[in-house]
């Protein structure tokens, strides 16, 4: 478990992929402050929610891309089945995996949230929480993420799967306003109207609610409104082993 | 005969690259969409486009509101805007937060100084409706909804309704000349001396502004 980990750390410092992570976290930090400063009033705040939102798509692009890319490598390489030839199980390969690209992730995220909280000072409070949820988030995906890598043959596939899911998760509430609404001519139809909403309702049932996660107004207005760190960590700890297990499932069938 | 291939390649960029800045050149005044003021999009959409984070929804369409019809190089006039679309917009900007004075900011300080008489009481009506949600916090904008419906929509009447509701909100926050609104209506003063006058009663009584909405404030007095 060990060496897996030691291994995915190594191929991460030979990718470069936190300092790129780091440096387009800082570019998005300076671009949040200068469109502050077009504001007319509430720059800060303004700053704030640029800055959370930019930050957050910087870290989920960079671990989907990291994890998508690497895995096909591993495979490619033969490395998995080297891994494999030691007395390890799959599923302890599966969590051996999730954990290396957990570490990056907190890696990715930590210094971030530390240097916006130097660089725009927002609620303390908020910024916990916040940052708390951003690595929560970010752990999903990089489950996500594994899951692809492990189950399609391209990485580029799984990659953009993993974007996909991602932006469709975070518009699980929606989807749920919308089936209950109906609004639209085909959400109204007699005829695909039932059908559609009831896709709408299964899809925001079945996909995690990262729209709960990474509230730019944590930052702004501080911590605090109609759900907490306690909801995310259930969100978290439902859908995290739901996609390892997935993950394992997947791979036990293989052939290597 | 590899010279000669890397020749014709970089013949073939060189002309592409002609082809291109000629191409760019030919298109450059055209604008995927020119509406001045684009209607506001449906509620529901709005909650997809959010992807779950309404706060930074906001801000991205709150620097939208602030600029819209200016950029690229060029500048509309107030008189151009429809108004009414304009307040969709800053109604649909508080439904995604209903806690920010920028939308106050933007209606009072930004739009509120129009020419037009109807724009401008416009302007008033909706700080009045947004700053009695909020009068504690905004009461300031209150008393520049006065201004604006007595001195620049010239609509008495609404300057009147909207100082006489603010002059009777009791709370330590709202300071005392606040309640002496009514007489600022009916003075009759000089519109940048009722400007000044007015926004110096704020400063004074709010020094916890921030530095921006008292910038925001003293470009009514200019």
């Amino acid at each position: 478990m060990t060496a897996i980990l030691r291994t995915i750390l190594l191929t991460n410092a030979r990718d470069r992929m936190l300092p790129a992570v780091w440096a387009l976290a800082l570019a998005a930090l300076l671009a949040s402050r200068a469109l502050g400063g077009a504001m007319l009033v509430e720059g800060r705040e303004t700053a704030l929610a640029y800055a959370s939102l930019s930050l957050r798509l910087v870290v989920v692009a960079g671990l989907v891309m990291c994890v998508c890319f690497q895995m096909r490598r591993l495979q490619e390489t033969r490395e998995i089945e080297a891994m494999l030839a030691r007395p390890l199980s799959r599923t302890a390969l599966v969590l051996a995996l999730a954990g290396g690209y957990g570490l990056l992730a907190a890696a990715a995220v930590l210094p971030s949230v530390a240097v916006l909280g130097l660089a725009l000072n927002p609620d303390a409070a908020g910024l916990v929480l916040w940052g708390a949820s951003l690595l929560l988030e970010a752990w999903i995906t990089v489950a996500f993420a594994l899951f692809l890598a492990c189950s399609l043959t391209s990485a580029a596939a799984s990659a953009l799967t993993a974007l996909a899911l991602y932006a469709l998760s975070r518009m699980a509430a929606g989807f749920h306003d919308i089936a209950q609404a109906g609004l639209g001519d085909a959400l109204a139809s007699p005829v695909t109207g039932l059908p559609l909403r009831l896709a709408a309702e299964a899809m925001s049932l079945v996909l995690p609610r990262l729209d709960l996660f990474g509230q730019s107004s944590w930052l702004v207005y501080g911590a605090g409104g109609e759900w907490g760190l306690g909801i995310l960590a259930a969100q978290a700890g439902i859908y995290l082993p739901l996609l390892l297990a997935a993950t394992v499932y997947d791979l036990k069938g293989r052939q290597f | 005969m590899e010279t000669a291939r890397r020749s014709l390649a970089l013949l073939a960029m060189l002309t592409a690259l002609g082809a291109q800045v000629l191409l760019a050149s030919h298109v450059a005044p055209l604008r995927g969409d020119d509406d001045l003021l684009p209607p506001p999009p449906p509620k529901a959409l709005l909650r997809l486009e959010a992807f779950g984070d309404d706060q930074a929804l906001f801000r991205l369409l709150g620097l939208e509101v602030q600029n819209f019809g200016d950029g690229e190089g060029h500048f509309s006039s107030l008189s151009s805007y429809d108004y009414q679309r304009l307040r969709d917009w800053l109604e649909l900007l508080d439904g995604l937060d209903g806690r920010s004075s920028l939308t106050l900011a933007l209606a009072g300080a930004l739009y509120g100084q129009t020419g037009d008489q109807a724009r401008a009481r416009m302007m008033a009506d909706y700080l009045y409706r947004r700053g009695m949600k909020d009068p504690v916090r905004h009461w300031h904008w209150l008393a520049t909804a006065v201004w604006l419906a007595r001195h620049r929509g010239h609509d008495p009447a609404l300057a009147m309704r909207i100082a006489v509701d603010a002059a009777a909100l009791r709370d330590p926050g709202i300071p005392e000349w606040v309640r002496s609104l009514p007489s600022f209506v009916v003075a009759r003063m000089a519109d940048q001396d009722a400007a000044r006058q007015m926004v110096e009663a704020i400063l004074s009584s709010r020094p916890d502004l921030a530095a921006e909405d008292r910038k925001a404030l003293e470009r009514l007095a200019r």
